[in-house]
């Protein structure tokens, strides 16, 4: 099964597209955007959008209209993730299946503050569950969008190399990982 | 300044949050979290018993909601009654579900309140009921403070 027929084929679940979403606001980051998306069906009926985010071209968008903003990277891929509830290990490779339970994993937790509940969630013990493999793209995940990845990474490396004085300093404790990452050739 | 509220996606998990009853007061950060923003820090994410978070050490407890209570506490925090505008004092107040604490509050002057939403935006909401629900239960433990 290729990319694009998994997530075609988990596009169409209902459980999350029960809703319209119409935004139009300024995005601080990206300049001016515009998103128009409506899922009021079991189908996407249309989401119109420019430029995709890396990873998610594969998705069925009309691309002629509309402009990405952020918020509609998290809508998107909070329907993707959602969809997306069981993937055949056999099927999917190490980093769609990443992808998928890492963009799940954000949805499900970034608006919240206990760190036992953030990382005692049942896809983030998911994406653990697959081993030392995912430290590279844990590692690329921490650097493009940030997150508590530090439990995971403690675990699956058997090291901590964040000093005790650096506890809750998530800048500091972020370019320590990242800086692990490198020396032991994870990531570039 | 327009009152800019939270992308609709993002309110899904706060089924009492408006467009109308709150607005985004500062980007989305990693930085710190609600606990740390509701004691006025914005460089730390805060909780107890965490070894990824920063926590005073002289404040330790078995119990996660009276830890919490106590930081407030020792930084000349009151218990108080509720969360109701009083001249003279700001106010935190603690949200809790089944799970235990999940997430703090400031009062601003006016009476409205700030919020860190874990590593989203901080947003200004007109009242404590317009972020409960499943995510963060109900705001139940109040604190209170003479403004210097």
């Amino acid at each position: 099964m290729n990319k694009q027929a998994v997530l075609r084929k988990r596009v169409t679940l209902s459980e999350v597209i029960s809703r319209n979403v119409h935004e139009r606001e300024p995005d601080p980051h990206k300049g001016e955007g515009e998103v128009f998306a409506d899922v009021s069906s079991e189908d996407w009926t249309f989401l119109m959008i420019d430029s995709l985010p890396s990873g998610i071209q594969d998705v069925p968008i009309a691309k002629n209209r509309g402009l990405y903003q952020w918020f509609f990277h998290r809508f998107l891929t909070s329907l993707l993730s959602a969809a997306t509830t069981s993937i055949d290990p056999d099927v999917a490779s190490i980093e769609e299946k990443f992808a998928v339970l890492a963009n799940r994993w954000h949805d499900e937790t970034d608006f919240l503050s206990s760190p036992s509940r953030i990382t005692g969630n049942d896809t983030y013990l998911q994406i653990i569950s697959m081993g030392k493999r995912v430290i590279p793209l844990i590692l690329e995940d921490l650097k493009e969008r940030g997150g508590h990845w530090y439990r995971a990474l403690r675990i699956l490396s058997g090291e901590d190399p964040v000093p005790i004085e650096a506890r809750g300093d998530v800048e500091q404790m972020k370019r320590t990982w990242l800086k692990w990452g490198r020396e032991r050739g994870y990531i570039e | 300044m327009m009152r800019r509220p939270l992308p609709k996606v993002a309110q899904l998990g706060f089924p009492k949050l408006t467009n109308e009853n709150h607005s985004i007061s500062s980007p989305s950060s990693d930085n710190y979290n609600c606990i740390a923003w509701a004691y006025e820090v914005s460089n730390k994410w805060m909780w107890p018993g965490d070894p990824d978070c920063y926590w005073p050490s002289d404040i330790a407890g078995v119990d996660e909601l009276r830890t919490l209570l106590q930081l407030y506490l020792d930084a000349g925090y009151k218990e108080c009654e509720n969360g109701q505008r009083e001249d003279g004092f700001k106010k935190v107040a603690i949200y809790v579900n089944q799970e235990g604490p999940q997430h703090a509050a400031r009062q601003l002057e006016s009476g409205r309140w700030t919020s860190k939403l874990g590593r989203l935006e901080d947003i200004e909401h007109d009242t404590l009921e317009a972020l409960e629900g499943e995510s963060y239960g109900k705001a139940i433990v109040f604190l209170r403070k003479r403004n210097v």
